[in-house]
């Protein structure tokens, strides 16, 4: 088999939904949105998709990603744990936090089985002793560049497991069909494209975000009293 | 160079300025922050270091709103940079008014806060994507604010010479917030999913370390969702910040006033659970 060809079987196994790390709990705030009524259609979907992509996902997880990507490819575990640290201070919703480090020890749990090397025998040490918090987006590059990926292909297989599960979590709770989520996916193909691009040129220092009712809806989903998804 | 920026005479608004046990002694101060140029233009740089000493206590207000003016041309700028340092059981307040983003502006802001373990600090900020009156929304070009809060480093948290520099940039870091907000180029402004309001704000809202215990924290998430219930007017919510040490409120409205009126109530929360007076001029 060819080194292309078993990068994409990598890709594929690890962006599936298949792959249990926990994401498809999550919903982003599109849960807490779909009750106040404030969604209600696939229009309303899609364009709150592509503002978590370009205004929050594109701008601090993708960033984050690329720069523990590189720092796993250098074997600089210090600058791993610094660009974990970054992220979490950078992360204000209480439950967005708990749910990267949820999801992202799922990760590092499954991941380390799958693909056994040295430097997730040592993050799952420095988890253990509560050195790293092990979000979720840090993990996803490590063991991307473990198992080989292109720091590219990891970017689009960690926004692709985002894309669906949210997706995903619109058909769950009833406001969308399977074929718009189909139909929203193929749509929202070329900003997938774009923040992926653009991630691996941010400097750490620049990572950003602008979801002011999305940031309301993730902090009032905690508070839900009746709810599917932890986040 | 000028030096647009001063200070009014301290008021002090309390008689006692405090009501319990919880608090040490020491009358709190009142100062209104005087701006004597007609706002911000462009290639402006406006610099603003605060430093708390042990024990003080300060509420900062502005005397009106910050206007960033039309600059014509496409790369000009304004920045605006903001020190803060609170010392050890010392408290600010700082409500300022609104940032106000005319028509073809661009504003950068940096604000770095340094707080000892036992400080508190309430510190709001309120943006008006443009001169709403007339009309103009989100017609600025650019709005880029960084928050950046960290630990003061005191003999006790200082790490020792010789120890391992390890996480070092990040090792210190309390919380850190980055928005990016655009105006003419922004293509959800208009989407009620973007904000449903055009105002738009933020409180961070952190307390002492003593005082910041889980079942305070979540007193007073409480207490702040009480006040999204009891005016309808503002949509606010609240989530704990990463240290533990307190809140982070983000808020929409329709106008300042409700939101400033919303901000005072949230900093008399916050007050109510140390056992402080509240705010004079009752909110």
């Amino acid at each position: 088999m060819s080194d292309t060809l078993d990068q994409q079987f990598v890709l594929m196994q690890l962006a599936d939904s298949f792959f249990p790390s926990g994401t498809y709990t999550l919903s982003h705030g599109l849960e807490s949105l779909v009750q106040s009524q404030c969604i209600t259609n696939a229009d309303e979907v899609e364009t709150f998709v592509r503002l978590l992509l370009c205004n929050k996902i594109g701008g601090t997880d993708l960033v984050a990603l690329a720069h523990a990507y590189q720092a796993s490819a250098d074997n600089n575990l210090d600058a791993i744990a610094d660009v974990d640290a970054r992220l979490y201070a950078q992360t204000p919703i209480e439950k967005t936090r708990i749910a990267q480090r949820q999801s992202g020890r799922a990760l590092l749990m499954v991941a380390s089985k799958t693909w056994p090397h040295p430097q997730l025998t040592e993050l799952s040490g420095q988890t253990a002793q509560g050195q790293v918090h092990c979000l979720h987006p840090v993990i996803f590059a490590v063991v991307a560049q473990i198992a080989e990926l292109e720091q590219q292909a990891a970017l689009a297989a960690f926004v692709h497991g985002f894309v669906t599960g949210i997706l995903g979590a619109a058909i769950r709770l009833g406001v969308i069909g399977h074929l718009q989520a189909q139909q929203i996916r193929r749509a929202i193909a070329p900003d997938m494209t774009a923040i992926c691009q653009e991630a691996s040129t941010q400097p750490l220092d620049d990572m950003w975000s602008c979801t002011p009712l999305i940031d309301l809806a993730q902090m009032r989903q905690a508070k839900l009293s009746r709810r599917l998804f932890a986040s | 160079m000028a030096y647009p920026l001063s200070v009014s005479p301290i008021f002090r608004l309390e008689q006692n300025g405090l009501e319990s046990s919880l608090e040490s002694s020491g009358d709190r101060a009142y100062l209104y922050r005087m701006n004597t140029s007609p706002g911000l233009l462009a290639g402006d740089d406006i610099n603003m270091s605060i430093q708390l000493g042990q024990g003080t206590r300060l509420y900062l207000a502005d005397q009106a709103a910050t206007k960033v003016h039309t600059m014509p041309q496409p790369a000009a700028h304004a920045t605006i940079h903001n020190w803060i340092e609170v010392g050890d059981r010392a408290t600010l307040e700082f409500l300022p008014e609104p940032l106000i983003l005319f028509a073809d502006s661009a504003l950068s802001q940096t604000t770095d806060i340094t707080l000892h373990a036992e400080a508190g600090l309430s510190l709001g900020e309120i943006i008006l994507p443009g001169r709403l009156a007339r009309g103009e929304a989100y017609q600025f070009r650019q709005y880029f604010s960084r928050l950046r809060v960290r630990s003061l480093q005191t003999a006790e948290n200082t790490p020792a010479k010789n120890a391992p520099a390890k996480n070092a940039p990040a090792e210190n870091l309390w919380f850190t917030e980055r928005i990016n907000l655009l105006g003419q180029n922004n293509p959800f402004a208009q989407h009620n999913l973007f904000a449903s309001g055009q105002v738009l704000g933020s409180l961070l809202l952190i307390l002492p370390a003593t005082v910041a215990t889980p079942e305070r924290l979540n007193k007073l998430s409480g207490m702040i969702d009480e006040l999204t219930e009891a005016d309808g007017s503002v949509d606010l919510a609240s989530s704990v910040l990463p240290t533990g040490r307190g809140l982070f409120v983000k808020a929409i409205s329709k106008t300042t006033r409700d939101m400033q009126r919303c901000f005072k109530k949230a900093i008399n929360c916050v007050r109510q659970l140390q056992g402080q007076t509240m705010l004079p001029y009752s909110v």
